[in-house]
Protein backbone atom coordinates (compact mmCIF):
# COMPACT_ATOMS: atom_id res chain seq x y z
CA UNK A 1 0.00 0.00 0.00
CA UNK A 2 2.87 2.36 0.74
CA UNK A 3 4.24 1.50 -2.69
CA UNK A 4 0.92 2.28 -4.38
CA UNK A 5 0.74 5.50 -2.39
CA UNK A 6 4.23 6.48 -3.57
CA UNK A 7 3.54 5.59 -7.22
CA UNK A 8 0.17 7.38 -7.21
CA UNK A 9 1.73 10.48 -5.70
CA UNK A 10 4.66 10.38 -8.12
CA UNK A 11 2.43 10.40 -11.20
CA UNK A 12 -0.15 12.84 -9.82
CA UNK A 13 2.43 15.35 -8.59
CA UNK A 14 4.65 14.64 -11.59
CA UNK A 15 2.02 15.60 -14.17
CA UNK A 16 1.05 18.61 -12.05
CA UNK A 17 4.71 19.71 -12.01
CA UNK A 18 4.92 19.36 -15.79
CA UNK A 19 1.84 21.60 -16.25
CA UNK A 20 3.15 24.11 -13.68
CA UNK A 21 6.58 24.20 -15.36
CA UNK A 22 4.97 24.83 -18.74
CA UNK A 23 2.85 27.67 -17.34
CA UNK A 24 5.95 29.08 -15.71
CA UNK A 25 7.68 29.18 -19.08
CA UNK A 26 9.73 25.98 -19.38
CA UNK A 27 9.42 24.25 -22.79
CA UNK A 28 7.49 27.18 -24.30
CA UNK A 29 7.24 25.58 -27.74
CA UNK A 30 5.22 22.74 -26.25
CA UNK A 31 1.49 23.44 -26.64
CA UNK A 32 -0.28 23.27 -23.29
CA UNK A 33 -3.70 22.04 -24.35
CA UNK A 34 -2.61 18.46 -25.25
CA UNK A 35 -1.38 18.10 -21.67
CA UNK A 36 -5.07 18.06 -20.74
CA UNK A 37 -5.13 14.54 -22.10
CA UNK A 38 -3.08 13.53 -19.08
CA UNK A 39 -5.96 14.51 -16.77
CA UNK A 40 -7.34 10.92 -16.68
CA UNK A 41 -3.87 9.75 -15.60
CA UNK A 42 -3.96 12.37 -12.83
CA UNK A 43 -7.35 11.19 -11.60
CA UNK A 44 -6.23 7.56 -11.74
CA UNK A 45 -3.13 8.44 -9.69
CA UNK A 46 -5.23 10.51 -7.32
CA UNK A 47 -7.63 7.66 -6.62
CA UNK A 48 -4.73 5.21 -6.27
CA UNK A 49 -3.16 7.51 -3.67
CA UNK A 50 -6.55 8.11 -2.00
CA UNK A 51 -7.41 4.40 -1.84
CA UNK A 52 -3.98 3.34 -0.57
CA UNK A 53 -4.04 6.26 1.88
CA UNK A 54 -7.41 5.11 3.24
CA UNK A 55 -6.07 1.57 3.60
CA UNK A 56 -3.04 2.87 5.49
CA UNK A 57 -5.37 4.89 7.72
CA UNK A 58 -7.50 1.80 8.29
CA UNK A 59 -4.43 -0.16 9.36
CA UNK A 60 -3.49 2.36 12.07
CA UNK A 61 -6.52 4.67 12.48
CA UNK A 62 -5.42 6.32 15.72
CA UNK A 63 -1.91 6.98 14.38
CA UNK A 64 -3.14 9.47 11.77
CA UNK A 65 -6.30 10.74 13.42
CA UNK A 66 -4.49 11.90 16.58
CA UNK A 67 -1.81 13.73 14.59
CA UNK A 68 -2.45 17.41 13.73
CA UNK A 69 -0.05 17.04 10.78
CA UNK A 70 -2.54 14.61 9.24
CA UNK A 71 -5.38 17.17 9.19
CA UNK A 72 -3.01 19.85 7.91
CA UNK A 73 -2.06 17.52 5.06
CA UNK A 74 -5.74 16.92 4.19
CA UNK A 75 -6.50 20.65 4.13
CA UNK A 76 -3.52 21.38 1.88
CA UNK A 77 -4.53 18.53 -0.47
CA UNK A 78 -7.99 20.11 -0.78
CA UNK A 79 -6.40 23.50 -1.56
CA UNK A 80 -3.97 22.12 -4.10
CA UNK A 81 -6.73 20.15 -5.86
CA UNK A 82 -8.78 23.31 -6.34
CA UNK A 83 -5.70 25.14 -7.58
CA UNK A 84 -4.76 22.23 -9.84
CA UNK A 85 -8.19 22.12 -11.47
CA UNK A 86 -8.01 25.89 -12.08
CA UNK A 87 -4.55 25.56 -13.63
CA UNK A 88 -5.71 22.77 -15.92
CA UNK A 89 -8.64 24.93 -17.06
CA UNK A 90 -6.02 27.48 -18.18
CA UNK A 91 -4.55 24.75 -20.33
CA UNK A 92 -7.57 24.81 -22.63
CA UNK A 93 -6.88 28.44 -23.58
CA UNK A 94 -3.34 27.47 -24.63
CA UNK A 95 -1.96 30.98 -24.43
CA UNK A 96 1.66 31.38 -25.41
CA UNK A 97 2.35 33.71 -22.48
CA UNK A 98 0.77 33.66 -19.05
CA UNK A 99 0.09 36.51 -16.65
CA UNK A 100 1.99 37.02 -13.41
CA UNK A 101 -0.98 35.82 -11.35
CA UNK A 102 -1.18 32.60 -13.30
CA UNK A 103 2.54 32.00 -12.89
CA UNK A 104 2.18 32.72 -9.19
CA UNK A 105 -0.59 30.12 -9.00
CA UNK A 106 1.69 27.59 -10.67
CA UNK A 107 4.50 28.28 -8.19
CA UNK A 108 2.06 28.18 -5.26
CA UNK A 109 0.69 24.81 -6.36
CA UNK A 110 4.22 23.35 -6.59
CA UNK A 111 5.00 24.63 -3.09
CA UNK A 112 1.73 23.19 -1.79
CA UNK A 113 2.57 19.77 -3.26
CA UNK A 114 6.02 19.96 -1.68
CA UNK A 115 4.38 20.65 1.68
CA UNK A 116 1.98 17.71 1.17
CA UNK A 117 4.98 15.46 0.50
CA UNK A 118 6.85 16.82 3.51
CA UNK A 119 3.84 16.49 5.83
CA UNK A 120 3.23 12.97 4.54
CA UNK A 121 6.82 12.02 5.23
CA UNK A 122 6.65 13.67 8.66
CA UNK A 123 3.57 11.60 9.60
CA UNK A 124 5.93 8.65 10.06
CA UNK A 125 7.97 10.62 12.62
CA UNK A 126 5.46 12.76 14.51
CA UNK A 127 2.75 10.38 15.71
CA UNK A 128 2.09 10.25 19.44
CA UNK A 129 -0.22 7.22 19.35
CA UNK A 130 0.47 4.13 17.25
CA UNK A 131 -2.08 1.52 18.31
CA UNK A 132 -5.74 2.45 18.69
CA UNK A 133 -6.08 0.91 22.17
CA UNK A 134 -3.51 3.42 23.45
CA UNK A 135 -6.15 6.14 23.06
CA UNK A 136 -8.22 4.57 25.84
CA UNK A 137 -5.42 4.37 28.41
CA UNK B 1 33.33 -0.73 2.83
CA UNK B 2 30.82 0.32 5.48
CA UNK B 3 33.55 2.07 7.41
CA UNK B 4 34.70 4.01 4.35
CA UNK B 5 31.13 5.11 3.54
CA UNK B 6 30.39 6.03 7.14
CA UNK B 7 33.67 7.89 7.34
CA UNK B 8 32.72 9.86 4.21
CA UNK B 9 29.34 10.73 5.76
CA UNK B 10 30.99 11.91 8.97
CA UNK B 11 33.76 13.84 7.20
CA UNK B 12 31.27 15.67 4.97
CA UNK B 13 29.04 16.58 7.90
CA UNK B 14 26.21 14.54 6.37
CA UNK B 15 26.11 12.23 9.38
CA UNK B 16 25.41 15.05 11.81
CA UNK B 17 22.65 16.49 9.57
CA UNK B 18 20.96 13.09 9.26
CA UNK B 19 21.05 12.54 13.00
CA UNK B 20 19.27 15.75 13.96
CA UNK B 21 15.58 15.59 14.89
CA UNK B 22 14.27 16.56 11.43
CA UNK B 23 17.28 15.87 9.23
CA UNK B 24 16.27 12.47 7.92
CA UNK B 25 12.57 13.26 7.16
CA UNK B 26 13.47 16.57 5.46
CA UNK B 27 15.99 14.85 3.19
CA UNK B 28 13.37 12.15 2.51
CA UNK B 29 10.89 14.83 1.44
CA UNK B 30 13.47 16.31 -0.94
CA UNK B 31 14.10 12.82 -2.30
CA UNK B 32 10.38 12.47 -3.07
CA UNK B 33 10.29 15.94 -4.64
CA UNK B 34 13.14 14.94 -6.98
CA UNK B 35 11.32 11.74 -7.85
CA UNK B 36 8.17 13.66 -8.80
CA UNK B 37 10.23 15.97 -11.04
CA UNK B 38 11.73 12.94 -12.77
CA UNK B 39 8.39 11.18 -13.30
CA UNK B 40 6.68 14.41 -14.35
CA UNK B 41 9.23 15.11 -17.08
CA UNK B 42 11.00 11.91 -18.16
CA UNK B 43 7.98 9.74 -17.26
CA UNK B 44 5.59 11.86 -19.36
CA UNK B 45 8.15 11.95 -22.18
CA UNK B 46 8.22 8.13 -22.06
CA UNK B 47 4.41 8.01 -22.16
CA UNK B 48 4.36 10.29 -25.21
CA UNK B 49 6.94 8.10 -26.96
CA UNK B 50 4.86 5.03 -26.14
CA UNK B 51 2.02 6.64 -28.08
CA UNK B 52 -0.09 8.45 -25.48
CA UNK B 53 -1.16 12.05 -26.21
CA UNK B 54 0.46 12.10 -29.65
CA UNK B 55 -0.59 15.72 -30.22
CA UNK B 56 2.39 16.83 -28.10
CA UNK B 57 5.45 17.60 -30.31
CA UNK B 58 8.36 15.59 -28.88
CA UNK B 59 11.14 18.05 -29.70
CA UNK B 60 9.39 20.75 -27.64
CA UNK B 61 8.58 18.32 -24.85
CA UNK B 62 12.25 17.34 -24.62
CA UNK B 63 12.87 20.80 -23.10
CA UNK B 64 11.34 19.40 -19.89
CA UNK B 65 14.04 16.73 -19.61
CA UNK B 66 16.71 19.01 -18.02
CA UNK B 67 14.27 19.53 -15.14
CA UNK B 68 14.12 15.75 -14.77
CA UNK B 69 17.91 15.60 -14.78
CA UNK B 70 17.87 18.19 -11.98
CA UNK B 71 15.46 15.93 -10.04
CA UNK B 72 17.72 12.97 -10.70
CA UNK B 73 20.82 14.80 -9.43
CA UNK B 74 18.89 15.97 -6.37
CA UNK B 75 18.05 12.34 -5.68
CA UNK B 76 21.61 11.14 -6.21
CA UNK B 77 22.75 13.68 -3.60
CA UNK B 78 19.96 12.99 -1.09
CA UNK B 79 20.19 9.23 -1.76
CA UNK B 80 23.93 9.30 -1.04
CA UNK B 81 23.13 11.08 2.22
CA UNK B 82 20.92 8.18 3.38
CA UNK B 83 23.19 5.49 2.04
CA UNK B 84 26.45 6.70 3.56
CA UNK B 85 24.91 7.53 6.95
CA UNK B 86 23.70 3.97 7.64
CA UNK B 87 25.59 1.92 5.00
CA UNK B 88 25.06 -1.50 6.59
CA UNK B 89 21.27 -1.01 6.39
CA UNK B 90 21.53 -0.55 2.62
CA UNK B 91 24.43 -2.69 1.39
CA UNK B 92 22.87 -5.92 2.65
CA UNK B 93 19.28 -4.90 1.91
CA UNK B 94 17.72 -6.92 -0.94
CA UNK B 95 15.28 -4.08 -1.74
CA UNK B 96 18.15 -1.61 -2.04
CA UNK B 97 20.11 -4.03 -4.24
CA UNK B 98 17.04 -4.42 -6.48
CA UNK B 99 16.67 -0.65 -6.64
CA UNK B 100 20.29 -0.30 -7.76
CA UNK B 101 19.70 -2.91 -10.49
CA UNK B 102 16.72 -0.91 -11.77
CA UNK B 103 18.87 2.26 -11.67
CA UNK B 104 21.56 0.46 -13.66
CA UNK B 105 18.92 -0.71 -16.15
CA UNK B 106 17.58 2.83 -16.51
CA UNK B 107 21.15 4.14 -16.95
CA UNK B 108 22.04 1.67 -19.70
CA UNK B 109 18.67 2.36 -21.32
CA UNK B 110 19.38 6.12 -21.40
CA UNK B 111 22.68 5.51 -23.22
CA UNK B 112 20.97 3.30 -25.80
CA UNK B 113 18.18 5.85 -26.17
CA UNK B 114 20.48 8.77 -26.95
CA UNK B 115 22.71 6.76 -29.27
CA UNK B 116 19.95 4.94 -31.18
CA UNK B 117 16.65 6.82 -30.94
CA UNK B 118 17.28 10.47 -30.18
CA UNK B 119 17.61 11.55 -33.82
CA UNK B 120 14.32 9.89 -34.71
CA UNK B 121 12.62 11.50 -31.71
CA UNK B 122 13.87 14.99 -32.58
CA UNK B 123 12.48 14.70 -36.08
CA UNK B 124 9.07 13.50 -34.94
CA UNK B 125 6.25 15.96 -35.47
CA UNK B 126 3.09 16.24 -33.38
CA UNK B 127 0.69 13.40 -34.04
CA UNK B 128 3.35 11.04 -35.34
CA UNK B 129 3.92 7.54 -34.00
CA UNK B 130 7.47 6.36 -33.26
CA UNK B 131 9.22 3.20 -34.41
CA UNK B 132 8.92 0.06 -32.31
CA UNK B 133 12.55 0.19 -31.11
CA UNK B 134 12.05 3.63 -29.58
CA UNK B 135 8.75 2.57 -28.03
CA UNK B 136 10.41 -0.46 -26.43
CA UNK B 137 13.16 1.73 -24.93
CA UNK B 138 10.53 4.20 -23.66
CA UNK B 139 8.65 1.31 -22.03
CA UNK B 140 11.86 0.00 -20.41
CA UNK B 141 12.60 3.47 -19.06
CA UNK B 142 9.14 3.86 -17.52
CA UNK B 143 9.22 0.35 -16.01
CA UNK B 144 12.72 0.90 -14.60
CA UNK B 145 11.75 4.14 -12.87
CA UNK B 146 8.58 2.58 -11.47
CA UNK B 147 10.73 -0.32 -10.28
CA UNK B 148 13.11 2.14 -8.63
CA UNK B 149 10.20 3.76 -6.75
CA UNK B 150 8.72 0.39 -5.74
CA UNK B 151 12.00 -1.13 -4.55
CA UNK B 152 12.91 2.17 -2.89
CA UNK B 153 9.69 2.24 -0.90
CA UNK B 154 10.32 -1.39 0.17
CA UNK B 155 13.80 -0.67 1.57
CA UNK B 156 12.32 -0.01 5.03
CA UNK B 157 10.75 -3.46 5.15
CA UNK B 158 13.87 -5.42 4.22
CA UNK B 159 16.30 -3.92 6.68
CA UNK B 160 18.85 -6.60 7.34
CA UNK B 161 18.78 -7.89 10.92
CA UNK B 162 22.40 -8.39 11.91
CA UNK B 163 21.98 -12.01 12.98
CA UNK B 164 20.89 -13.09 9.50
CA UNK B 165 23.41 -11.45 7.21
CA UNK B 166 26.38 -10.89 9.45
CA UNK B 167 27.58 -14.47 9.96
CA UNK B 168 31.03 -13.19 10.86
CA UNK B 169 29.65 -11.10 13.74
CA UNK B 170 29.27 -12.95 16.99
Amino acid sequence: MLTFHALGMAFLVGVHFAVALRIFGVAKQMPLSPLQNFIPLMWLSFFLALFSGLMLLLAYPAKGLTNPFFYTKLIIIALVLVLGIKLLRLASDSEPEFTGTQKLMAVASVLLWVSVITLGRFLAYTYSVLMTFEVFY
Amino acid sequence: MEDALLNFSQQMGIYSIMNTRWGWPIIESLHFFGLCLLIGTVGLFDLRMLGFVRSIPLAAMHKLVPVGVFGYLLNVITGTMFFTSVPDQYLYNPAFQTKMLFMLGAGINVMFFYSLCYREVKGTAAGQQLGSRTRVLAGISLLCWMGVITAGRLITFYRPPTYIWCFWCS
